[in-house]
Formats: structure tokens, sequence, C-alpha cells
């Protein structure tokens, strides 16, 4: 807690050698690895060098840009010293932990080795040059040479260290009494800006009497003026107290800002306050932060006594700040999250996990039971689709956009709200709730500035995320115009006051609304209680209607449920333990970096899907049945749902499988409109079915490798239920033969592959074990090789 | 021996009393040269304070015996709630090159040069927090000999009053040094016994004039124990018999004699927070078709009487004036939070008082309001504005809102009951004519008692209620798992209030009963 107490068995003279032998020999990197350096630092005279590879004596070629005023601020990278010293031991953590003093030192050694400017700099010339110019010719004339100009005055550039890249980034409160003068990282929100205002280094004064001029180096915030003419030569020989006048334009001022950052909602304790730190920043570091930043701040950590009447009261106490030397902007997006050797470990053993995709599906929201279907949905929304952009600068949209309806207190609100705390860029809003900006965005006049601004309503702040939007249908009528555009375009054009512009908003929407009379009402259909216009509907890849209908079964769960949080004050075990979503997140930013494609037999697959679906609709719609519409954005539906289940295998290929629980998820959506009376109409969709369903896909693919697959033969993914009834009503009653002559030659599979396959689709091991002992009863399969393999029963 | 040691332990307490600074000085000179002398100071003076008597010697800092009323550098406690941890440590220089002590505002009055010539490896820090009386507090919690019995000359006029959850409540507020910073953070809203050296200290803000505060050097701070009141009453017998006296009483003076109504109250104050993961959250309840009081400044006469009975209680009035103008959460503005009605600590009753509610339009600042207050009754968590940031922090308490319509116009709450006045209605009585019952004492008991316990609930227990549920859902298909969860709830409730430490199917029915009666 007490301060370092430095050893002084340094001598600085030595460490003035070092420091020059450092600047003098150091060369630098590779320009490719140095390229941040370049960007974060606007450092020009780099750019001019961009096509040389290697740079050469890095810090030579700055000083002489400096002395060409060509650049006004020298950093020293940590990270060159370390190298060129190659330990951490010796001058890097003596530069670390007094700073200040090495500020000193470097600034003084720069002076030094600073060359003579290479090209004519006299247009730069200001008033200091020319007091400069003329004292140097008078001590040429005169005897007694007047004593030279303070350091400061001479300097053309701010020094700054550049912490070490390892350097860990602390919490404000963090940061004790022991950090006091040492070079330290501070993370944190910019709460307030000052504006910039000019800070005072060397105050320049000219004499009445004899027109010498004096400085006065200033230091801290206050100074006393000199009064008296200090001219040893003229003055103060003949006694003469000569008035002195400020000469405003030879002083040297800096350009200062004083900025406030405050802890981020993760660095603070629970049930604490956040604390915040004054931060000083001066010279070209000003105007580089704005309210609202994220930012890595490394600087120097000093004690700033109490000034004034303060000072007074108390005591020997001092007030503390920051002293920015390096501001790092932080970007919290999907590319920049950095992953621990923990976490790839982590997210290996998830990789392997044959239940992975239910796994992670039921993680969501962990709290909240039941809706399987829904929470696999919302998955897919988080990995997305691949977004194309053509060669002709048209986009297809990658992002999928689900809606969730359904019956007050059916926790839609918790759904979203977990989806937009996991997704990096989520961001929550009520379609009515959000004041001024806004969904889209709108035109502000910036208090500080007092210029009109353009500031993004929620979806452009969820640009490359997702937003969530509670109470849809409550939504402002503008608003949702606007949502049509950012739906399918994923952009927003703003034309208001004098601003016309086109802002990104590629966002995944997760909306979630009620029905028009505040309850479903089973008896109107379901397109009357939606309250929302079919071209909004139809841009929803999914659509959800969460009901809430009893039946005896469920009840008895949920009343186990409740009743056994009140007995343990604790929820039941989870079927699986539920990945948290840290893991989650990193999970899910791997799988986006992935870009499957869909192969020529998929797609053609995919096209037959699609064109019976449109058959069916049209059936539908001849007898009225129809809620939905299936259009082509049906069938991009499809594809980016297929795409974002095979980036979760991190696969760069769809398969058919994909595409089948792409349909199936669609399917479910569709369903869950439809009557409980209407789904009865469909008895064979049991789990057991679809598992056989899957198995004998399996066999029919292990196959048809050698063989060349055709349209019809992938279109019968068909089998018989247990009950010998028909298990996909969808198809026509001709291609009912077909069927079982293909199964003739059909092969023995291993068990491991049917397991690992069933598993991926979302069932459990022991559905999978009832399907097999049910079908074995009915003489259809057969276990072989000590039931490590499944035979297909020939059944001619 | 152990007499002559108590003597002596008296006499440097009433030492200590006397001269606080030469107190420390004596500390410093014995052990000053110790690691971690902060530490020591704490262990010393709560030794010297350990028992309850002792303790009880201390003058008390509060809105009866406000700052003037103490002499700059006396030894005084201060039972506060902690509003304010977000200013940054302060340094201290804790050994002057003199040799002499630094902290505790010892060194005050040394020369400047003092501190340049001290040896910067001895600076410390310490935390510095803003803490003000217990908002809401009832008068019999103090444990104050009320000496003169009369209110002081001055008022006092606290300085900082935006720091005060409640505005216009006399209160002291106060700024805190902490210099023994080990292992005792102090959060918002706990509620801590400070004892400590006062002086005036001046106090910056961003942009308005400097402000002379009360500052109190914590030589040591111990939690509240709200048992205190109660040490040394025996234990309570019958509790069902003090339950059924403690409803009749409430009903009596506050409820126009209306019992079930008090029934609901006592289960609703009596809950607290179980578990907030799962979340199982104390009920939240409407007394509603009050009748419009006689004056728009009339208080319920509830507050009054739940006041007598629990340890802290605020009335928040929910009127369109109050909703538009007052803050009801805290918030952060040029780096000083300011509070709002809502920061009380935990175990706090509020009473929202919706009654002489008029027509009116309410304004962003309302609906911000109305949200927060939601918030807090349903998920018991309070929302602190920060710039750009806005953090929940966890709470616990105790919600009853008081309305002339058959329901709140804009709170939900778990339970509504509507009043049935069985007598002329006094709702709205004042204070001094509210009959206090000689039982109080062991009301607050009984109360405290209760609030502390945790009643189980069997296998057979939760077998009966789960097939209860699913035979009433056949019937009814609008109950939902909410009901089922409130239901369960308020038979705990019920268990507590019967001081039973398992849950039987007698209170099951019992409770049932009670609900269904709301019901229908």
């Amino acid at each position: 807690m007490s301060l370092p107490v430095v050893t002084i068995n340094v001598s600085y003279e030595s460490e003035k050698e070092r420091i020059t032998e450092f600047l003098t020999k150091f060369e630098g990197r590779e320009k490719g690895k140095d390229a941040d350096v370049t960007r974060s630092f606007a450092d020009m005279a780099m750019d001019d060098n961009a096509d040389v590879s290697t740079m050469r004596l890095k810090y030579m070629k700055q000083l002489q840009r400096i002395a060409n005023r060509e650049q006004d601020m020298l950093v020293v990278d940590l990270e060159d010293v370390w190298e060129y010293e190659k330990t951490v031991g010796e001058l890097v953590s003596r530069i670390q932990n007094n700073t200040r003093r090495y500020v000193d030192l470097f600034s003084e050694v720069v002076d030094a080795l600073m060359p003579v400017p290479t090209k004519d700099i006299s247009d730069q010339d200001e008033v200091i040059d020319v007091i400069l110019h003329q004292r140097r010719e008078r001590n040429e004339q005169t005897e007694g040479a007047q004593e030279g100009f303070p350091n400061h005055l001479l300097r053309r550039y701010n020094l700054y260290f550049r912490p070490l890249r390892s350097d860990i980034a602390m919490a404000v409160r963090e940061v004790r009494g022991a950090h006091l003068g040492r070079l330290i990282t501070v993370r944190g929100i910019v709460t307030r800006v000052s504006e910039v205002k000019p800070l005072l280094l060397v105050n320049a004064y000219t004499c009445d009497v004899c027109g010498s001029e004096t400085f006065q180096d200033i230091s801290s915030k206050q100074f006393t003026p000199i009064l008296d003419c200090q001219n040893e030569n003229e003055c103060k020989k003949n006694g003469i107290h000569g008035s002195l006048h400020m000469q405003t334009r030879a002083c040297r001022f800096v350009p200062f800002q004083e900025v406030k950052i405050q802890e981020m909602a993760d660095q603070v304790p629970v049930g604490h306050i956040p604390r915040s730190m004054t931060i000083q920043v001066q010279g070209p570091l000003t105007r580089m932060m704005n309210p609202g930043d994220v930012v890595h701040l490394g600087g120097i950590f000093l004690p700033i006594p109490y000034t004034g009447y303060q000072a007074v009261r108390a005591g020997l106490l001092t007030d503390t700040y920051l002293e920015a030397h390096h501001i790092h902007q932080l970007k919290k997006q999907y590319d920049d999250m950095e992953i621990t050797p923990d976490m790839q470990r982590e997210i290996d053993t998830l990789q392997n996990d044959p239940a992975l995709y239910s796994k992670l599906a039921s993680s969501i929201a962990p709290e909240i039971y039941g809706h399987e279907d829904v929470k696999k949905a919302l998955l897919l929304l988080l990995v997305g689709g691949v977004t194309k952009t053509m060669g002709d600068g048209m986009k297809i949209r990658g992002d999928i956009n689900i809606c969730l309806m359904g019956d007050p207190g059916v926790a839609k609100s918790q759904l979203l709200k977990y989806i937009s705390k996991v997704a990096p860029r989520g961001v929550y809003t009520t379609g009515k709730g959000s004041s001024g900006v806004g969904l889209t965005a709108a035109v502000m006049r910036d208090p500080v500035t007092d210029e009109m601004v353009l500031e993004g309503g929620a979806l452009v702040l969820a640009d490359n995320g997702i937003c969530c939007i509670d109470e849809f249908d409550k939504m402002e009528e503008a608003d949702r115009t606007a949502i049509h555009e950012v739906m399918e375009q994923q952009t927003i054009s703003i034309s208001k006051a004098g601003i016309s512009t086109t802002l990104n908003a590629r966002t995944s929407i997760l909306a979630a609304a009620n029905p028009l009379y505040g309850r479903y009402n089973p008896k109107v259909s379901p397109v009357e209680n939606i309250n929302l216009p079919a071209a909004l509907l139809s841009r929803f890849d999914l659509l959800f209607l969460i009901l809430d209908k009893p039946t005896r079964d469920d009840d008895e769960r949920l009343a186990h449920h409740v009743t056994h949080v009140h007995m343990y004050n604790t929820h039941p075990e989870l079927e699986h333990e539920p990945v948290d979503p840290v893991t989650m997140r990193h999970y899910i930013a791997l799988a986006r970096s992935h870009r499957p494609v869909v192969p020529p037999e998929v797609s053609s697959y995919v096209v037959d899907s699609y064109v019976r679906l449109r058959k069916l609709s049209k059936d539908e719609e001849e007898q009225k049945k129809s809620h939905t519409y299936t259009s082509a954005r049906t069938l991009l539906g499809v594809l980016r749902l297929s795409q974002a289940l095979a980036r979760l295998r991190f696969s760069s290929e769809v398969t058919h499988f994909e595409v089948d629980e792409a349909l199936r998820l669609m399917e479910c959506s569709k369903e869950s409109l439809l009557d409980e009376s209407e789904k009865d109409r469909d008895p064979d969709q049991s789990s057991q079915s679809k598992i056989y369903r899957i198995m004998k896909e399996m066999a029919k693919g292990g196959r048809g490798a050698g063989k060349k697959r055709t349209t019809s033969g992938l279109r019968k993914r068909l089998g018989k239920g247990p009950g010998g009834e028909r298990d996909d009503s969808d198809v026509d009653m001709d291609d009912g033969d077909a069927p079982s002559d293909r199964d003739t030659d059909l092969e023995e599979i291993p068990i491991i592959r049917i397991r690992e396959r069933v598993l991926a689709s979302g069932f459990t091991e022991a559905q999978l074990n009832d399907t097999i002992a049910a079908y074995e009863d009915l003489d259809l399969v057969a276990r072989v090789a000590n039931g490590t393999r499944i035979r297909f029963v020939t059944d001619s | 021996m152990g007499r002559e040691l108590w003597t002596m332990e008296a006499s440097s307490a009433s030492d200590a009393l006397r001269d606080p600074r030469k107190a420390l000085l004596d500390v410093y000179n014995a052990h000053g040269e110790s690691e971690d002398f902060p530490a020591v100071v704490h262990e010393h003076f709560s030794n010297l304070f350990r028992t309850f008597d002792a303790f009880r010697t201390i003058p008390a800092l509060s809105p009866k015996s406000p700052p003037e009323a103490h002499a700059d550098g006396a030894l005084v406690r201060f039972r506060a709630m902690v509003q304010d941890t977000s200013q940054s440590p302060e340094m201290y220089m804790s050994r002057l090159c003199t040799g002499a002590p630094g902290g505790w505002n010892l060194e005050s009055g040394s020369d400047e040069d003092i501190l340049g010539r001290s040896d910067y490896a001895n600076l410390r820090e310490c935390t510095v927090i803003w803490a003000t009386s217990i908002p809401g507090e009832s008068d019999w919690v103090s444990d104050v000999p009320d000496a003169s019995g009369e209110s002081p000359e001055v008022v006092h006029r606290p300085p900082r009053p935006h720091k005060f959850p409640i505005p216009g409540l006399p209160h002291v507020g106060a700024q805190v040094k902490i210099y023994d910073t080990a292992g005792r953070d102090a959060k918002p809203t706990d509620l801590m016994e400070f004892v400590g050296v006062l002086h005036a200290d001046v106090l910056y803000g961003e942009h308005d004039e400097p402000v002379s505060v009360p500052t109190l050097h914590t030589l040591f701070s111990k939690p509240v124990d709200r048992s205190v009141p109660f040490r040394d009453s025996p234990s309570l017998d019958n509790a069902s018999d003090i339950r059924h006296q403690l409803i009749s009483w409430v009903a009596d003076e506050a409820l126009a004699g209306d019992t079930n109504a008090a029934e609901w109250v006592l289960l609703v104050c009596m809950a607290q927070v179980q578990v907030r993961q799962t979340p199982l959250l104390p009920p939240s309840l409407t007394l509603s078709k009050l009748p419009p009081p006689p004056a728009l400044s009339a208080s319920p006469a509830l507050c009054t009487v739940l006041s007598l009975l629990l340890p802290q209680v605020i009335k928040l009035p929910a009127t369109l004036d109050s909703l538009n103008k007052e803050r009801y959460v805290p918030e952060s503005k040029e780096e000083d939070l300011h509070s709002g009605y809502l920061q009380v600590p935990a175990g706090t009753t509020v009473i929202i008082s919706e009654v002489g509610l008029q027509e009116g339009k309410l304004h962003e600042k309302g609906v911000a309001n109305v949200v927060a207050a939601q918030n807090a009754i349903t998920s018991q968590t309070i929302p602190y504005v920060f710039p750009f940031s806005e953090f929940s922090f966890n709470t616990d308490m105790n919600f009853i809102v008081m309305t002339e319509g058959s329901k709140s116009a804009f709170f939900k709450t778990d339970v509504i009951v509507p009043v049935q006045p069985q007598s002329t209605p006094n709702y709205y009585r004042s204070g001094s004519d509210i009959v206090q019952s000689p039982m109080l004492a062991t009301f607050r008991q009984y109360l405290h008692h209760v609030k502390n316990l945790t009643v189980r609930v069997g296998e057979q227990m939760s077998e009966l209620i789960q097939s209860d549920f699913v035979a009433s859902r056949r019937q009814d298909q609008s109950l939902t798992a909410e009901d089922l969860i409130l239901r369960m709830k308020i038979a705990k409730l019920m268990a507590q209030s019967l001081d039973l430490e398992e849950l039987d199917a007698e209170t099951w029915h019992r409770s049932s009963a009670l609900y269904d009666r709301l019901k229908s």
C-alpha cells in the first residue's frame, strides 16, 4: 500500500548513455508488425515509407522528422526497449516505476541527439525562432553570453511512453497508492471530456528598460509571475527594477484536456458503486476521446496537492490523477475477441460433444423451462447465416430474423434479454419505450460542440449484432416503415435536418409481440391475432407462437418444478450442465468465422423441398387454411438456417441433414400457429419415427455415395412408422412403392455413427434406444455384431 | 483482579470520551511501530467500548443531536446508512517528519513544509464515503436515552441534502473516513455504526461553492444490530396468540377493524428475499378501495402504525406532483451520487401512497420513476443511474401500495386486497389519535423474530401441493405457475407468522383459504 521506495543506486548519467544508445541504435521491426502503431498514432511519415518493408533506426528517423517539423510526438514503445535490452528487469522496469523522471531523461537525450533540419523550415518560423535568432546574434557580438533558454521552449515534440502489450488493464478501484509515479494501464468508459484549453509551459516576458527576454518554466497549475527583470548584465547590475511584460506570442502553450473515466459494469464488484478517475491529456493526445468511448489508457498515476482554499483545509492530503501517455480505443465485436488457451480447450471439448446442438440450445436462458425448438432457433439466430455480396453490389442477407409471439407471461422478454446479453453487440429495446433517438436514428444537437450530429438508434447500434425489440406490435409507425428496409436491405436511410445518408444496420432482428387482444384468441385465425402487416411478417425467417396451453403432464412437471424451488431454494438439476455465456459467446464467435457453402447435390435437395412447400402452400390456400405464405424468402430462410447449423459444426459445407433440421424448424414454427385440433391431423410426428428416418437416411447415404444421386431418391426420405402408418403425410401416395425396392440393398451401419447423428439432431440417448427397440419389434431393423451395428431388414 | 481490569477499562473509556485525540496519541506511542496501525486502533477502541453499556455512553450523532451540538474533535457514534462510496480513496501522511502520527485529523495545523519534508513512503490510503442517518428509522429503535426530550433550538440544516433519500426530512449527513480498510468494504445502503472523531471539513463539488461538511474520522465501526432492543426480553411463547392480538390492534388502529387486510399487511411485512437466482422474492400488496383522504396532506395511519412496529418504514408519495418532480432512484450527476427515495437499506417497508391522486400528465421523469418503482416491486433491484451506464443494485424491501381505485393506477402487485371497513373509517387519523398498545414491545419482538425464520417444505407437503395444483388447474385453466409460486410464498409466510419451522397441511389449507377468499 505504501509508496515504492526508489533505490538510488541508479546513476542517471549512465542511464542517459543507455538511452542514447537505444535511440541511436534501435532498428525498427518489420513494417507489417508495426502496422497498429502507424494507425493509432497517425504517424504520417511512417506512411511515406509504407513501401519499405524494413525500417532502419526507427527513432532516429523520427527525430529527423521532428527536426523538420513534420512530426510533433515521439512515442517510445516499451516493447522496443524490451527488445533492445532483451530484459524487462533493467531499463524497462525503471521506466515503468519512475516514468516522470524518465520522460525528462529521454527528452534530454533527444535534445542532445536532435539532428539539424534537412530541409528549409523557415516558413514555419514562430516568434520564438526570431527571438532565438536575435539572441544568438547578440551573444556573438557581446561578451557575457546570456543564459540559455529553458529546454521546454525549444522542444517541438511531446514524448510519450507506450506501455508493454502484456500490461493488464486495471480497474479504477485497483489503482492504489503503490502505483503512484508508475506507468499503468487503466480501462474504463469516458464519461466527461472538458474543452481543450491551452496550458502554459513556459512564460515569456520582455523588459521595459533593457528589452531582454526572460523565460519562466511553469511546472505546476499555479505560478507567481516574475516582476523584476532578470537580466544580469543590465537591470540587475544597475539595480533597476524594470517592469516585465508578458509576451503571449513567445510563450509556449500546449493543448490540455481533462477527461473523466468511470469503471465498466464488469469491473465493479456486485453491489458497489463504480469509481471514476481524472485523466489529464496533453498535446497531440487531446481530442482523441469522446464521452461513451471505452478505452485502455496508459499513463502515469500522479499525486497532485490540493490548491488554494482546499489546501488550507486538506492539510497533508493529496488528490491523484493519471497523466495519459497512450490511448487505446476498444471495439466490442466478434472479431476482436481474444481466445485464451483455457477457452480454446473448452471449445474443443464442446465441439466434440455429439449433443452439442441441443446442449447449446438448452443453455440459452436455462432458467426458462421448455421451448426447446424456440431456443434452437435462437441459437441459430446467434450464429447467423452467411452474408453474400454479389459482384454487382447486391447483397444477400445472412442474418436470421425471428419473431416470438404469444401470451403475456410466457417469458418472451426473458429470452430476448438473454440473447441481447450473450450477443457481443446485442441491444435490447422496446418498440415503444425508446425515447428521442428511437429505433432508427435521429439528428440531434451535440450538447458539447453545439453541432448537429447523427445519433444512431438501437438498430444502428446493433450493427453486426442482434437487435432485440420487445413489444414489436406497439412500435411507432415511422420506425415500422424503417424496419422494412433494415430487415431486407440492412441499411437505414435518413433524410433529416439537411443530413441525408445511409447508415449500415446489418443486424439480426429478434422481435417479441403480444397478440392483438392481449391474450391469444383461439377462436379467430392467427392472422387476425397477429397485429402485424404481412409484408413485415414475411421478412421473419421464423415465427413462433408460444401459447400457454394446459396439459396434465406439463402441469405436473411445472408444479414439481415450483415446489422443488421452494423446498431446496434452487432449480432442479438440468439435463445438461448449461454452457456458461462467456464460453457460448466464444464458441459462436468461432462458428461465425466459418463460411459454409451449399454443394450442388444439397442445393438440388433444397430446391425440391422448396417446390414441395410451394405446392403444399398452394393446396392449403385453396382450402383456405393457410396462415403463412411460402415465397422465395422462405427458400432463403431455409438456406440461412442450414448454413447456421453447418457453422455450428465448424463445417465448410452444408449437408442435407442440416437442410432437414432447417425444414423441421420451419415446420415447427408453422405448426405453432395451428390450432390444436388441426395439429392432430398429422399423427406421426413422434420422435421415434423421426429418429428412424434419420437412421434410414444414413443407411442410404452410406450406400448412395457410390451411386449417382437422383432427385427422386432424395425426396423419398420416408420410412414406415411403428404402426405401419405413413409417417410423412406431405408426400404423394404414388411414391409409396419406391422406398421398398431401394430398401432391399440397405447396408449395416455402426450404431456409434447413428448415435452421433441422432444426438446432433437434438434427440436423447434414451429416445434412440426406444426407437431401436420399437423397430426391432416390428422386424424392420436388427442389431448385429453384438449390438454395435444396425442392419435394415428388407421387407419385400 | 477482574474487577480492577474492569475499572481500568471503564476509566480509559471515559478518558477516550473526554479527549479522543490524546487517547489516540497514547495508542500511537504504544503501538506506533506497528505495520498496520489503523488495525491496532480499530482493535483497541472496539475493545474499549465492547460492552453495550460502554457503547451507550458515547454521544450519538443524530438529527436530535446534530454536529453543531458536539464540540470539534469530540468522540461520537453515528448510526448511519452508507450512501455513496464512489469517491476515490484519499492519501494521507501516516507519519510526519517530526515523528508525529498522521490521519484522524491529527496532522491538521501542521505546516505545509512538514508535508514537503516528510517521507513519501509513509503515504497511506483511507476510504472516504458519504453516510446519512438511516432513512425511515423508527423512533423506538434508537437506544439513545432521551436526555432533553426537546428538540434543539437551532434547526440543523444538513449540508448536501440531495444525498439523503427522503427530501425534507430532518437528518444528518456526514463524510466518513475509514482508515482501517482491510476487509470491511462498505457498500451503498449498508447500515453501520461508526465511532470516531468529529471534525468539520471542506468539500469541493465540481462546480459549486465549497461546503463545510461534518467529517467523522472513524476509530472503529460495526454493523447495525437490529436485535439490540430485544436483548433483555424473554423469548416469546404462544406466537399464534400474539399474532391474533397484533392483527386486531393493527386492524383497529389503521384499517377500520378490517382484520383480513391487517393479516395481509402483516404477512407481507414479514417477507424477506429468500433466493435471488431462482427468484423467491417477497410478495407485494395493494390495499385498494380506500376512501379519499380528508385533506391532500393527510397520510395513511398505517404508516404511523407500522413505524411503531417495524424498524424502518418510509412513505413514498405517488402523486403526480411528486412522481414528476422527485427522484426515486439514485443518480450520479457531476460525479456526485444524488440519492433517491428507493435508496433505502434492506429490510425497509415502503408504503406507496397513491391516495389523493388527481388527473394530470405524467412526464418523462414520472414515467421513469414509475418504471423504477415497479422494477423494485417485482425484481427487488434498484437501478443507479450513471453517465452511459446503469448499475443494478439488489435490495430487499416490502411494498404496500395504497390506492383509492380497485387497483393501483401505476403499479402491479402480487396481491390486491380491497379494504372492508368494519367500523367508522379511520384510515387517515393522525398519529396522536393512535392508541399505543401495551403489548407494543412484544409485537416488535415477535415481528423481529418471525421475519428471520426460515420455513422448510417437506417431501410429503410438496406432493400434496403438486396434486392440489394439478387438480385445480383442471378446473380452472387460467391458473399459471405464478399462481402456484405465490400460493407457496404465502403459505410459507403463514407458517412463519405461526412460528413454525416446517409447512404443514393445516397451514397450507389455511393460507389457501385466505388466498381464495381474495379471488372470489
